[in-house]
């Protein structure tokens, strides 16, 4: 197992982890002496500074609150994180005139006075260690420090630049929502929230990467998801140690089943109904600030073939569909090994004009079969890649001219044959086509190895090639739900929402073994009928 | 023993995919002629016996493999020497498998490929297949039975549309021919594929619903009865009775024949992936069985390891146990059957059944009379 | 693990290293279109194979713009057949490929003298296709036949294939036999063979070159003439003409021909199209003695009509229709009483028997060609249909013929 498996590996990033002198890696508790905030403000404010290195974004405004009594604040933000409106208006604001408007309070009260009677802020909260704090602060946060007390006060005045919500422009989809999730976590789980809207919809709070201090939340709905997986999903992000997480795809790799296989366990989108939809049927979805992809676990192999469109539409156009994407995935795979397969070992195949026809070709050019499909999917790999770091203005041209020129230049050449180049662009197209983006990467690779095999024992070493990789995604769990599921093992009550697509009005039941409880979603009796005295 | 549970379905669907193995490509029973089909009909009831008797033998020793039941039946001893001929069985007849499909793979498409290496690289995937587990093997064994059927289908469709069956072929029926059907019955398809059964009584005890297992059993035996039946009778009608009986291949010379509008034409390659998958399952059937009986038989803690060494010991195996085709088939034919099939596969098994019988009525009789007396 | 990667690059290497053994290059093999049979000198096997020129074929984006003819022609010899086709390899410098071979050409001489050695390497090889058209070349070699160049098809060998298949279709006076379809009544005594021939008229030197086909008319056409008639796997005469034809009625051969019909003194007045033809042969033992029925249904239509009769009448109809069935038997019965004269039962009538009592078919089989069959009543009987005159009812044309 251990063997193939590595035929079928993936490259594991293994992020470097920062020097190992500093075990702590947050690097701040080296400069504090003690963990917890000092009630002299001067010091607490110089500790501010000192932690930071005086970085040039960190405000410190310096307010009196009362005269008699001498009480001192501080109001420590940092630039561009904060909204400056709220501040202004709720806090400053407030502050400099509300408060002298009260009878003195001590210190010890003022406290809890601006906490609970002053401040017309949505959010705040007592901070107490710097651990904290810095969080906090550097997550756009205001904190207000008053002299004398020991501990300050957080609130809420998140702002800053934002990426607006927008279209989706990976997943497009012709009937549907066309919203697309941003970098903001918090907007990002307000989408969500606005289409379940059930108080049985759970969010966790995770924050990982000692460095970078991430946030990540974890959604699902209670009642529905899977108690264990929940337990799962926990157990994997707490177990995560690493120093930053600049995109849910760092996430995606440390909490997937196994890391030596081609296909994924864990998936991702952009979408919003989407991640709406899984979470209704049980699955469990992790957002990651600074990502606009959503994780959504447990994941199986059908998922990847499934695009949003398929539940807008009706039935038989998605049934269609699907099986349409189903003989792309073949296509994607098997297409330059077939024919490498066929010109070399099998050419009774083929209806005798054609082969004639592929003869006549292949007498002009130089390489074997094998090769010469190499070269061209390598070629186009190339090209691919560059077709994505062009700046938008000349890509399409030079994609378009690439291919064209490059493709009829080569054939004139003399350097690969017409056949060759239609069965490239059939399986690029092909792969194209694939609806989830991680599953395009993974049949790229394997098509790479079945090109081989077909090169070197024909159509059996194709053969071989499929079963070995269908041993291996039966082997394959995601989050203990076999990958393979609902065909195999094979579960007929939820085949209505695989390579078909049943009626809406009969997809009674969610999945069984992502949910375990609450399988029934639907009443009875929703198939859509005429009305009873059919309009008369 | 491995931690793994199988579903009805699983179990039904790899018994069928065992049963229909290499027997759908080479071929079966054709000495009776043209009355093949009702030889295997007959020899798939005969085998739906051998299989109530080997799972009668289970219900007295639920959720143990045969290897450590027998120790209980005969004693340790002969017990273990029992289970030690069973590893060699099963391996010798994983080896015969093998040797059957590399045959084929060489005389009809590679011709110039050494068999060696058709044959290890047949062994490498069961090797890999095997270290996955029997969980791994049974989910596969469902996807594959789907693409079976369907390709099954499809090739009947497209014979049937070819108008190449000629139903005149299959005359008599049944008639004067009595003495060669049972003949062939009693010597060759009651034990391949249909008493080949036997290697799933290592099987039983991962089903989960072990109630089911005579039905699914008798039932999957009976339905990949049919299914080979079919085929020969196809086999017959399309090509006539004569060059049924002296060709190695027949299913494949049905298929070289369908040519329907001049296009489609030429499909041996559906025929190879047939051959292919019946006989990985029954090769990796067998194989895992052995491995699984080694290990409980040697109480070894993991049947991964000794995986590899058996790959080895069954592929250089399919190279010895013959020096030609003729050979292995006559070996197969005439010799094999009578010697080692009939012990193994029913008079072993019979001879348990008796005495674990009156053993366990021996046992209620005194558990009765302890529960009279008490 | 690193114990792992080295055992598993060992297994690579040694599989990829080692060569794939059955690899070919399209380039490497010269794909044959037909192979030819015939004697050499001392009765050795002379082999002619016609080569496709993937270059020379029109149509090609490839062709560089030297034209020559799309099949070139290798002969070899050799004590069998193998011998002969594995020395071939001298000559051509590509391995031989016989999987699209649609053609298998026999010559006269061979077929004469037993087709055995042929058909068992046709279909033991693995490399030949069931599939291949079977043809024998009647009054000529074999090797004359494929070095002619042919202007509608660019690869001779598909007319030969096709021309049967359209003229047994058609005309209904040729056979399109495969291989698999011979192997079983090649040593069958049931049931005798026959197989197609094709011969070669004009100039026969002519023919191999391209002047063949640059002319309107070919100067060596190839046509498909008459049915051989086999005893055991020797050729042993010809059917031709009617006589051919009336052996596909029987053998159910017949899809669709053209049946002509006196009437009254004029000679092949009607034009019929026979569009659906089905023979039945049914076979019973009384008293020990066979006793075979031909019962043949066929339906069609009344296309050309070179004489006047009120057609718009039924029984005007069914006059035609009688002297339709008359015709059908007659030719029906022509060529069972040639086939009883050579003593070659190539209508199955055997097999028939054998199906019905087999017994009695055990005790005569040895037999049965040379003294039961040719002295077996056959009865015929024909239920032809003419159900429809097509576009226009009478042949009112005629009517006022004899007025000029």
């Amino acid at each position: 197992m251990g063997l193939v498996s590595k035929l079928f590996a993936k490259p594991k990033k293994k992020k470097k982890k920062n020097q190992p002198a500093t075990k702590d890696t947050s690097g701040q508790a080296s400069d504090i002496s003690s963990r917890f905030l000092n009630n002299d403000l001067s010091k607490n404010l110089q500790t501010i500074l000192n932690t930071t290195g005086n970085s040039a974004d960190i405000i410190i405004r310096q307010i009196d609150l009362a005269d008699d009594p001498p009480i001192k604040a501080a109001l420590v933000m940092v630039d561009g994180l904060i909204d400056d409106k709220t501040v202004n208006e709720s806090i400053i604001h407030t502050l400099l005139n509300d408060y002298s408007l009260q009878e003195a309070v001590s210190i010890e009260k003022s406290f809890d006075y601006l906490e609970k009677k002053l401040l017309p802020i949505t959010n705040v909260t007592s901070v107490y260690d710097w651990n904290d704090l810095f969080g906090k602060l550097l997550s756009g946060e205001t904190i207000i420090f008053i002299d004398g007390v020991e501990k300050a006060l957080s609130t809420s005045t998140r702002g800053g630049e934002k990426r607006a919500v927008s279209e989706s422009k990976n997943e497009v989809s012709l009937r549907g929502p066309k919203e697309a999730f941003t970098e903001s976590m918090r907007t990002n789980t307000s989408l969500i929230r606005s289409r379940i809207k059930n108080p049985n919809l759970w969010i966790e709070s995770f924050q990982i990467g000692k460095v970078t201090k991430t946030d990540i939340n974890v959604m699902y709905m209670k009642g529905i998801a899977n108690e264990k997986i929940v337990k799962e999903v926990r157990k994997r992000l707490k177990r995560i140690d690493i120093d930053q997480v600049p995109d849910s795809g760092f996430i995606e790799q440390l909490i997937e089943e196994k890391t030596y296989t081609i296909f994924p366990t864990v998936y991702h989108t952009e979408r919003p109904d989407i991640v709406a939809a899984n979470l209704m049927e049980g699955k469990i979805a992790i957002i990651v600030n600074g990502s606009p992809f959503v994780l959504t676990v447990p994941a199986l192999f059908i998922e990847f073939f499934q695009a949003a469109d398929d539940y807008y539409a009706r039935f038989d156009i998605s049934t269609g569909l699907r099986f349409l994407r189903v003989l792309i995935f073949f296509i994607s795979i098997v297409g330059p090994a077939t024919y490498v397969a066929v010109t070399t070992y099998h050419q009774e195949m083929i209806p005798t004009l054609l082969i004639i026809a592929i003869a006549a070709q292949r007498e002009a050019v130089p390489f074997p079969a094998y090769v010469e499909a190499l070269l061209m999917e390598t070629t186009f790999e190339i090209l691919r890649e560059a077709g994505v770091r062009l700046p938008k203005a000349v890509g399409q041209a030079v994609s378009i001219v690439g291919a064209l020129v490059i493709g009829q230049a080569a054939i004139q050449a003399g350097i690969v044959s017409p056949a060759m180049v239609i069965v490239v662009s059939i399986t690029a197209i092909a792969n194209f086509a694939t609806p989830s983006f991680s599953m395009a990467i993974s049949t790229r690779v394997i098509r790479f190895g079945l090109m081989t095999l077909a090169a070197v024992m024909g159509f059996y070493g194709i053969i071989t090639g499929l079963m070995m990789m269908t041993l291996h995604l039966c082997s394959l769990r995601s989050f203990g739900v076999p990958y393979m599921e609902p065909l195999a093992p094979l579960m007929i009550k939820n085949m209505g929402d695989t390579i078909i697509r049943i009626p809406l009005w009969k997809m009674k039941s969610r999945p069984k073994l992502i949910s375990q409880k609450n399988i029934i979603r639907q009443g009875d009796n929703q198939q859509p009928r005429p009305p009873e005295d059919n309009g008369s | 023993m491995e931690n793994a549970k199988l579903s009805s379905y699983q179990f039904f669907v790899m018994i069928l995919l065992f049963e229909m193995g290499t027997s759908l490509v080479i071929s079966l029973g054709s000495n009776a002629k043209q009355n093949t089909w009702f030889s295997i009909l007959l020899g798939s009831l005969i085998g739906i016996l051998f299989y109530h008797v080997n799972y009668k033998i289970y219900t007295y020793y639920p959720n143990e493999l045969p290897s450590s039941y027998s120790k209980k039946i005969v004693g340790k001893f002969l017990g273990s020497i029992l289970g030690y001929f069973y590893i060699i069985y099963f391996t010798y007849i994983c080896a015969r498998v093998t040797r059957d499909f590399g045959e084929l793979l060489v005389a009809v498409a590679y011709t110039q490929t050494p068999l060696f290496i058709v044959n290890a690289i047949m062994i490498i995937l069961c090797v890999f297949a095997v270290k996955k587990g029997i969980e791994v093997i049974a989910r596969t064994a469902e996807i594959n039975f789907a693409l079976m059927y369907l390709f099954a289908i499809t090739g009947l469709i497209l014979i049937l549309v070819s108008g190449l069956i000629e139903l005149e072929n299959l005359k008599p029926v049944l008639r004067n021919n009595w003495g060669t059907i049972l003949r062939v019955v009693i010597l060759e398809t009651a034990f391949v594929p249909f008493g080949e059964m036997i290697a799933f009584t290592y099987l039983f005890p991962y089903l989960n619903y072990s109630k089911n297992g005579r039905f699914l059993g008798s039932f999957a035996i009976l339905l990949s009865g049919i299914n080979l039946s079919i085929t020969a009778a196809i086999n017959v009608a399309v090509l006539s009775v004569p060059l049924f009986e002296n060709t190695q291949f027949p299913l494949l010379s049905t298929i070289q024949y369908i040519s329907i509008g001049n296009f489609i034409e030429r499909l041996d390659i559906f025929f190879i992936f047939a051959a292919f998958i019946g006989a990985f399952f029954k090769i990796v059937i067998f194989f895992y069985v052995a491995v699984i009986a080694t290990t409980d038989l040697f109480h070894l803690k993991d049947h991964k390891k000794i995986v590899y060494p058996f790959g080895l010991i069954v592929l250089f195996l399919s190279q010895t146990i013959a020096s030609n085709y003729q050979e292995h088939i006559n070996e197969g034919l005439k010799f094999v059957p009578p010697h080692i099939h009939i012990p193994f596969q029913i008079g072993i098994p019979v001879i348990l059944l008796v005495i674990a019988f009156l053993k366990n009525r021996k046992k209620e009789k005194n558990m009765s009379k302890t529960m009279k007396e008490g | 693990m690193t114990k792992r990667l080295n055992l598993f690059a060992f297994i690579c290497i040694t599989i990829l290293l080692a060569g794939c053994w059955n690899h070919r290059e399209l380039t490497d093999i010269g794909i044959i279109a037909a192979v030819g049979i015939d004697y050499g000198q001392d009765k050795r096997y002379n082999m002619t194979f016609q080569f496709v020129n993937p270059k020379n074929i029109a149509g090609n984006q490839q062709t560089s713009g030297l034209s020559g003819p799309a099949i070139t022609i290798y002969e070899s010899e050799g004590d069998n057949l193998l011998e002969a086709a594995r020395a071939a390899s001298q000559h051509v410098s590509r391995q031989l490929y016989f999987a699209h071979t649609n053609v298998l050409m026999i010559g006269e001489e061979v077929a004469r003298d037993g087709l055995t050695d042929i058909l068992d390497i046709s279909i033991r090889n693995p490399d030949f296709r069931p599939t291949a058209t079977i043809v024998i070349a009647k009054d000529s070699t074999a090797e004359q036949i494929l070095k002619t160049l042919t202007p509608l098809d660019q690869i001779p060998a598909n007319k030969i294939d096709k021309t049967l298949q359209f003229s047994e279709s058609r005309w209904g006076e040729d056979i399109h036999l495969t291989v698999g379809e011979l192997v079983p009544t090649i040593y069958s005594k049931s049931k005798q063979a026959v197989v197609s021939g094709f011969v070669l008229k004009g100039d026969k030197e002519k023919g191999k070159q391209d002047a063949n086909i640059q002319s309107s008319r070919p100067l060596a056409p190839l046509n498909a003439d008459g049915i051989g008639i086999f005893k055991g796997d020797k050729l042993i005469t010809w059917a031709e003409g009617k006589t051919a034809r009336g052996i596909n009625w029987i053998l159910n051969n017949i899809q669709s021909t053209v049946m002509a019909v006196d009437w009254k003194d004029k000679k092949d007045a009607f034009g019929i199209t026979i569009n659906l033809s089905k023979s039945k042969v049914s076979a019973n033992v009384k008293n020990n003695k066979p006793h075979i029925t031909v019962h043949i249904d066929a339906e069609g239509g009344i296309t050309e009509a070179d004489t006047f009769l009120d057609l718009s009448k039924a029984e005007e109809l069914i006059k035609v229709q009688n002297a339709l069935r008359k015709e059908i038997k007659r030719e029906i019965e022509n060529s069972i009483q040639f086939a009883q004269k050579h003593k070659a039962d190539v209508f199955g009538f055997g097999e028939k028997i054998s199906h019905v009592d087999e017994d009695y078919w055990k005790k005569v089989e040895d037999v049965w060609n040379e003294e039961i069959f040719p002295n077996l009543e056959v009865k015929v009987e024909v239920n032809a249909f003419i159900r429809r005159t097509y576009l226009i009812s009478k042949p009112f044309l005629y009517e006022h013929k004899g007025n000029d």
